[in-house]
């Protein structure tokens, strides 16, 4: 019973990180990297695409210039006497020259003699009825394009002229990779825009996430109002489902809690019952039996006292929920309780004394909360404190927030006092404390936005600081 | 086997025969760096450069052949170039020539893009062409504005040149040839001018000494298209010659360098033809031969002879005896109207 009760009340407080956990992959960066690799796919594929169309489109304009030209020398042969006569056309390799800063080489030819231009350009294969024909060929170490064209002299085509005309490619590749690259940054250009709006539209859907993440994060754990949220209706199903949880689990909370306060309420009377009865009884007995049925006495004021925190702590916990603050005498509230822990103290012969200044401090908290937050400090502090030593409470206040001081002379927290923060640890193995009285003390603290420090003061003894914010 | 080692034997023979002959040879500087140019410029006109050059780079001694451009066209593709870094020759046509039959090696040099071709051959001066006329010959020749205006003055006989018109010929000069068909590219009328050139008595010469000599002594009235470096000296001396300055257009030939593909140090060979294009440079250079001159509004008459591919045109055997066909029947055959 006990250890499920722990684990519960773990649960509990576990809840609010458990809620704001990080998800494992981030949706952002997966889509970027899918982006990035889309993108990188699509620049390389237009690169090529374009690299090809434009390779196609400008070898057709060089093949298209070359070829007039070609037709013009072609054109302008006439026989006359024993050969025949044509002309260069000067203004015509001028304008081949402008086109591009290329390489030109051109030939003249009757049947197989070479009357004009270079006589060493590459033999084209000669099939009957072809009068036109393009290729690149490699010549004088480069790549060159070749136009060739003929006409027959004669109807019996026995006398062919041929007319080569070829030009070197450089600059015909440069347009064709400024074309490419243009394409390429053009697209790289138009997926960035289109990335950048994606990313703004998600950014737009996520919002009410991280609004709906913010108001989980920034509540007290045992708020399980609905979330609103102005969300569009793919989220708001979410927020629905979430919702629905969120009262299953106030709803289960308050059963569990009801079931203890009920359950301790049930049990405190027989218990003190136990108690009062054993005491009585060591009383008439003596011997062993006498110090076993102390024993049993002590043992039942444990439980009686834990039973009584646990009740606090389920009172309490309604209390937090409902946050009810009010300006409340801090001094006042301070001088109550120690007025109620008296009776405690003297029993132990520990001396309680409050260092009052002058001023009055007024702070707005749930005085009742507050009241349990310092009977519990007090209380341990006593169960700690050695017989004849004095426990110290003091107020210290700074602009932003109000300190109570209970500083002891007992045997402090130990190497980790945070960890006695928790429900059910405690330094004691003799189970006189209930091992909850700090950490209602800190729940107390949490819920007004405060803190609860505990220190090992240097000169000995354990102090705890229960920090408001004003 | 057999036709293997005939064809060894021929490129061999080829090579010797094609062996370059120098006109001088000439060192400068004492660097350790030597770069070979190869150049038809003077050695006197170009030593200013060549001595500044090694002042920049103190570690470069220029090795400079001199030769003519009809060897150095001869030349290149043999071993007689071999351990050339950098050519430079007036023969714009013979340049591209050889540019175009794949002998230059392709250099980053930062000039605009008139002013080279394929990253190949690099413009680093000008050769001004001028007509120059003897005043006191025939003065009316001073209110000529162009080519068209000369031909309708003859035409109308309003303008007669009795001692007659001295020309390049195109035979014999390479320069010569280029002028004359770069004109008859330019205008239509050219083959009409030549024909009223050739009324009544045209000379035809190799050398410009010659022409401007006859032009000087007032034995002709017209120098066509002369190269005006070796007009400089005379149009100083002599009031009486002046420069037939046409508005319709001034052909202009640029000197062009590019680094042989068999360079042995193209590094230097291209650091000197960079040297020649930058304004210290230039600065040496007699101010009508400055690369700067282009730098002037578009309406300029200044034409310089493109570097085009189509110049190898020109040179082209059949296409040059066609010119030469054409050129002799305009000044030849021409009768009197």
């Amino acid at each position: 019973m006990a250890s499920n009760l722990k684990r519960f009340v773990g649960l509990a407080i576990a809840m609010r990180s458990n809620l704001s956990q990080d998800a494992p992959w981030s949706l952002k960066r997966r889509l970027f990297r899918q982006w990035l690799f889309i993108l990188v796919a699509l620049s390389i594929g237009t690169y090529l695409t374009a690299s090809l169309i434009a390779q196609s489109v400008v070898q057709k304009s060089q093949d298209n210039l070359l070829q007039s030209i070609a037709q013009v020398i072609l054109d302008s042969v006439v026989q006359r006497n024993q050969g025949v006569e044509f002309d260069l056309p000067y203004s015509a390799f001028d304008v081949l020259g402008y086109a591009a800063p290329e390489q030109i080489y051109y030939q003249v030819r009757l049947n197989k003699e070479v009357i004009a231009g270079y006589a060493d350009l590459p033999n084209f294969n000669r099939s009957i009825g072809v009068t036109k024909l393009t290729q690149t060929a490699v010549y004088l170490h480069q790549e060159v394009r070749f136009v060739q064209l003929s006409k027959p002299l004669n109807p019996t085509q026995s006398e062919m002229v041929y007319v080569l005309l070829g030009q070197t490619q450089d600059s015909y590749e440069n347009t064709i990779e400024n074309i490419a690259m243009l394409a390429a940054s053009g697209t790289i250009v138009a997926f960035v825009i289109l990335a950048i709006l994606g990313f703004t539209g998600l950014q737009a859907t996520l919002k009410p996430l991280a609004r709906i993440q913010h108001n989980l994060n920034s509540r007290p754990a045992e708020d399980f109002t609905p979330v609103t949220t102005n969300a569009p209706n793919e989220i708001n199903t979410l927020i629905t489902t979430l919702n629905q949880t969120l009262e299953r689990h106030k709803r289960l909370l308050e059963q569990s809690r009801n079931f203890i306060a009920e359950a301790t309420h049930q049990i405190k009377t027989p218990i003190a019952a136990l108690s009062i009865e054993s005491e009585l009884l060591a009383k008439e007995l003596s011997g062993t039996l006498r110090d076993r049925a102390h024993n049993l006495s002590v043992r039942a004021r444990y439980t009686s006292k834990l039973i009584h925190q646990l009740l606090t702590q389920a009172s309490l916990t309604y209390r937090l929920t409902d946050q009810i603050k009010q300006p409340t005498a801090l001094k006042g509230l301070i001088r109550s309780v120690l007025h109620t822990l008296d009776t405690h103290a003297e029993r132990k012969g520990v001396a309680l004394n409050f260092v009052e200044s002058e001023d009055p401090v007024l702070i707005s908290c749930d005085a009742i909360a507050l009241r349990e937050a310092l009977v519990c400090l007090l209380d341990n502090a006593i169960d700690f404190s050695p017989e004849l030593s004095d426990i110290e409470v003091y107020i210290e206040v700074s602009p932003t927030h109000v300190e109570i001081h209970v500083s002891d002379q007992g045997p402090g927290f130990g190497s980790d006092p945070d960890r006695l923060k928790k429900a059910f640890v405690t330094t004691r193995d003799d189970h006189q404390g209930g091992g909850l009285g700090l950490a209602i003390a800190e729940r107390v603290a949490a819920q007004h936005g405060g803190s609860l420090t505990l220190l090992n003061q240097p000169q000995g003894g354990g102090r705890c600081v229960l920090s408001l914010p004003v | 086997m057999r036709p293997v080692v005939a064809c060894l034997v021929s490129l061999c023979l080829a090579n010797t025969l094609h062996a370059l002959t120098l006109e001088g040879r000439f060192e400068v500087g004492v660097g350790s760096d030597v770069v070979t140019v190869l150049g038809t410029n003077e050695f006197e006109a170009i030593k200013p450069q060549l001595d500044d050059f090694v002042q920049v780079y103190p570690n470069a001694q220029i090795n400079y052949l001199m030769a003519s451009s009809a060897d150095i066209a001869g030349a290149i593709g043999t071993d007689a170039i071999r351990d050339v870094d950098a050519i430079l020759s007036s023969a714009l046509d013979l340049q591209v020539k050889s540019v175009n039959d794949g002998a230059a090696r392709a250099i980053r040099i930062p000039s605009a893009p008139s002013a080279q071709w394929r990253d190949r051959l690099f413009q680093i001066s000008l050769e001004p062409i001028v007509t120059l006329y003897n005043k006191a010959a025939n003065p009316k020749l001073g209110e000529i504005k162009d080519r068209f205006e000369l031909l309708d003055q003859l035409r109308q006989g309003r303008l007669a040149l009795q001692r007659g018109v001295v020309l390049y010929d195109p035979t014999l000069s390479g320069v010569g040839y280029l002028l004359a068909a770069q004109d008859a590219e330019q205008i239509d009328v050219f083959w009409s001018l030549l024909e009223w050139f050739s009324t009544p008595r045209l000379i035809e010469s190799c050398c410009s000494v010659d022409m401007i000599k006859l032009v000087s002594d007032g034995d002709v009235d017209l120098a066509y298209n002369i190269l005006e470096s070796y007009a400089m000296s005379e149009l100083a001396k002599n009031p009486d010659l002046h420069v037939l300055a046409f508005s319709d257009y001034q052909l202009l030939v640029p000197r062009t360098a590019f680094v042989p593909i068999t360079a042995d140090n193209p590094d230097l060979g291209a650091q000197f033809i960079d040297y020649l294009r930058s304004t210290r440079a230039q600065s040496l250079l007699p101010e009508h031969m400055r690369l700067n001159r282009l730098q002037q509004p578009t309406n300029s008459p200044l034409k310089p002879v493109r570097m085009s591919p189509a110049l190898i045109l020109q040179l082209d055997p059949y296409q040059k005896a066609r010119f030469i066909k054409q050129w002799k029947s305009a000044t030849g055959h021409s009768a009197s109207p």
